[in-house]
């Protein structure tokens, strides 16, 4: 079969937007770097017809994201290394007729009409991070589930960086039409020969009509990668969204600041748990706008900082319409040198109910005492209760994950003492 | 559990002063007195906790020397408490009761002849509530069961002669159930997290049981506790075998409790002790004050500044 073109207005838009990136404004927040260092041609990488023709450091990465690798209770994987799709199966058995998985620059060939969602939820000019991604963007995964369509087990994608000096560069687009429900987790890694890598995408999320979609991405970085991943989301009336994130790894910068906007009776949450460590710089949020009548929404962060690691924790709900949110920053200091920012926002008319808690610090004392009133050493304390902090007992989460959670809590709690 | 001339100061206030107790094994003492008067810097100092400082004395347990000890290792010698205001920790119930019975190398095991009946299913709470039907060992009877110590604490008046005709219900059969029942209760809580004044009881009281400790210290298990569970708090703990130093406002617990002494601790010191009945009778009679003038250690008192008198 002859290979599909990309469509006009595609390659247009592609076209103006490298013209135009050199007017691309920094982000907003988070460290600013230069995308021009970074290659982004790279060698191509054959298809593989099985997870498991991968070799096994390449499979250990990938299951240190809570990647399945046999796929067990998963309905569906992509693998990107790269910039190229080298992996793409539905489970026919648990992946109901109705789910459309593919790669992004598939898609866009296939059905003219993602040009209505292209760039529709993220600004594309947000900053020069998203004007990137519209300029050179290149796969990522796109899920389109039918109106009705329930997928019982989550798909999985991971984004394998293996190339040193490169951007990976995914545009992802998840459209839930009405009543439909999923669940994707993603897991992001680089290969550890991989040196001075950079993550830059962009997903865009549409959760139409009393549609669910969760939406959980792990993370594990090498210490001098760049990731800045732009995620918008927009839900529908009765739509909810649920959004898990967590940073395992050190990591050179991160920013995020997933940004949703809630329809009447709609409902999304956001859990973050972070592990700040080594010389991270780390910058993270998440934004609910609530647009519709009785949208609710949460934002829930915690993060243990360590070494000589930074964090800024943002959150920022708005509402003009009678609304319920509430907003928790919480990082949890276990290092001198290490240092860490909340910026809570809040703003609303009279019907919204907004509310927020935000702290930073050490563990008391009182906590340690109590826990070892019950026998347990002050580091078997400290362990515990950074344990403890950072479980926000997110459903869904593979037991692997949580497994590896547990070991670098520990981990990370003794070397903190 | 031995103290000695036991001073001891918080932020260079003095707070104790020549405190001498001696609780036996398997005894339980009760300590009273008003608020402010010392019991729960008693209670935090026997458990090493900061700001206290002994000044002077010391406190032994099992001929061991604590004073230099820390939280933790007093802990490991056997000695718990429970606190009065527990704190709220982030950490789940369960996830900290499996630590600790890890650590402690204990699974609560069933209790010889006592179950919990499948009546106290019925009531919200598992553990603490419910009746006690079976009757408990009278010596030359069942043996002892050995999660109690191994001694005969149940051996008293056959229960159907007890006050009210009361039946304690139940063979105790499976109390790892109802322990278990009682932890799948709490068991997506935090410690202490939205917890009602009853509910942090029953949370202390599980962690601490689960450490299977030889000396309890009990600060206020009775406070904001509904009276069915005070009753089958009090029953349980008189099943068992372990020492007991219990702090207490209010005799209600020790309906169901028995004991072997009681102490009024007044400014510091222990003012009274005694054969329990005649010291809360005492005290029921005529108050604190009352009791203690009554006695004449008011007159006697070198504290002009007492509070007792106001």
């Amino acid at each position: 079969m002859k290979d599909m073109e990309f469509p006009d207005w595609y390659l247009k838009e592609k076209e103006k937007a490298r013209l135009k990136l050199k007017e691309a404004k920094p982000a907003k927040y988070g460290l600013d770097f230069s995308l021009q260092d970074y290659q982004r041609e790279g060698k191509s990488f054959k298809k593989i017809a099985n997870l498991r023709e991968l070799s096994r450091p390449v499979q250990e990465r990938m299951e240190s994201v809570g990647l399945s690798i046999d796929e067990k209770q998963r309905s569906g994987s992509h693998l990107q290394e790269d910039n190229f799709t080298t992996y793409l199966k539905a489970m026919k058995s648990l992946l109901p007729e109705g789910v459309v998985v593919m790669d992004t620059d598939e898609a866009i060939k296939t059905f003219p009409w993602l040009k209505d969602y292209y760039f529709k939820i993220i600004p594309k000019n947000l900053n020069k991070h998203t004007a990137f991604v519209n300029a050179y963007s290149q796969s990522g995964i796109f899920i389109w589930i039918k109106e009705g369509v329930q997928v019982e087990f989550p798909l999985q994608a991971c984004f394998y960086l293996k190339t040193s000096n490169y951007v990976q560069v995914p545009h992802n687009f998840i459209i839930a039409e009405p009543n439909s429900r999923i669940h994707l987790i993603t897991g992001c890694v680089p290969d550890q020969e991989c040196k001075d890598s950079a993550h830059i995408a962009a997903t865009e999320i549409l959760v139409k009509n009393a549609a669910a979609v969760t939406y959980t991405m792990i993370h594990n970085w090498n210490k001098d990668s760049n990731v800045r991943p732009s995620v918008g989301i927009r839900v529908e009336e009765n739509g909810t969204y649920l959004s898990n994130y967590l940073l395992t790894s050190e990591v050179k910068s991160i920013q995020m600041y997933p940004t949703a906007v809630l329809a009447r009776n709609s409902r999304a949450v956001f859990n973050t748990m972070l592990f700040c460590k080594g010389e991270s710089h780390i910058d993270t949020g998440a934004a609910i706008y609530f647009k519709g009548e009785d949208s609710k929404g949460e934002i829930k962060s915690r993060a243990l900082v360590l070494d000589n690691s930074h964090l800024a924790m943002r959150g920022n709900l708005s509402g003009r319409k009678k609304c319920r949110g509430h907003l928790e920053c919480r990082g949890l200091i276990l290092s001198k040198n290490a240092w860490a920012e909340a910026y809570p926002n809040l703003s609303g008319s009279r019907d919204a109910e907004l509310t927020h808690e935000a702290a930073i610090g050490k563990i008391k004392n009182e906590e340690l005492n109590y826990l070892m009133s019950r026998g347990f050493s002050r580091d078997e304390a400290v362990s515990l209760i950074a344990r403890g902090f950072i479980n926000l007992n997110i459903p869904g989460l593979p037991p692997a994950v949580n497994k590896y959670i547990k070991e670098v809590v520990d981990l990370t709690a003794r070397k903190s003492i | 559990m031995e103290i000695k001339n036991l001073d001891v100061e918080a932020e260079g206030k003095r707070i104790l002063r020549g405190i001498n107790l001696k609780i036996g094994k398997g005894e339980r003492h009760v300590l009273m007195g008003t608020n402010a008067s010392g019991k729960t810097t008693l209670a935090l100092t026997i458990m090493g906790f900061p700001p206290y400082r002994i000044t002077r004395g010391q406190i032994t347990f099992g001929g061991k020397l604590l004073n230099n000890l820390q939280i933790d290792e007093r802990a490991k010698l056997g000695i718990a408490l429970t606190f009065q205001s527990p704190l709220k920790v982030d950490l789940n119930f369960a996830q900290f009761i499996s630590e600790i019975e890890t650590k402690f190398g204990s699974s609560l095991e069933p209790i010889g002849n006592y179950t919990f009946s499948s009546t106290s299913k019925r009531l919200k709470g598992g553990l603490l509530r419910g009746r006690r039907e079976a009757p408990l060992c009278s010596r030359g009877g069942n043996s002892p069961p050995e999660y109690f110590g191994g001694r005969h604490r149940g051996c008293k008046p056959p229960l159907e002669s007890s006050p009210k005709g009361e039946r304690l219900a139940i063979e105790l059969s499976s109390w790892k159930t109802e322990f278990d029942e009682e932890v799948n209760y709490f068991k997506d809580r935090n410690l202490n997290d939205g917890l009602s004044g009853g509910e942090k009881k029953r949370s202390e009281l599980m962690q601490v049981l689960a450490m299977r400790p030889k000396f309890i210290i009990l600060d206020e298990i009775d406070s904001g506790v509904d009276v069915d569970s005070l009753k089958l708090i009090g029953k349980i703990l008189d099943a068992r075998g372990e020492s007991m130093l219990i702090i207490t406002h209010y005799r209600h617990i020790l309906n169901h409790l028995r004991v072997d002494k009681v102490h009024l601790l007044g400014l510091g010191k222990i003012l009274v002790s005694g054969n329990p009945d005649k010291v809360l009778d005492g005290l029921e009679k005529y108050g604190h004050h009352g009791y203690l003038e009554k006695l004449g250690i008011c007159k006697e008192c070198p504290l002009k500044e007492c509070v007792l008198i106001k």
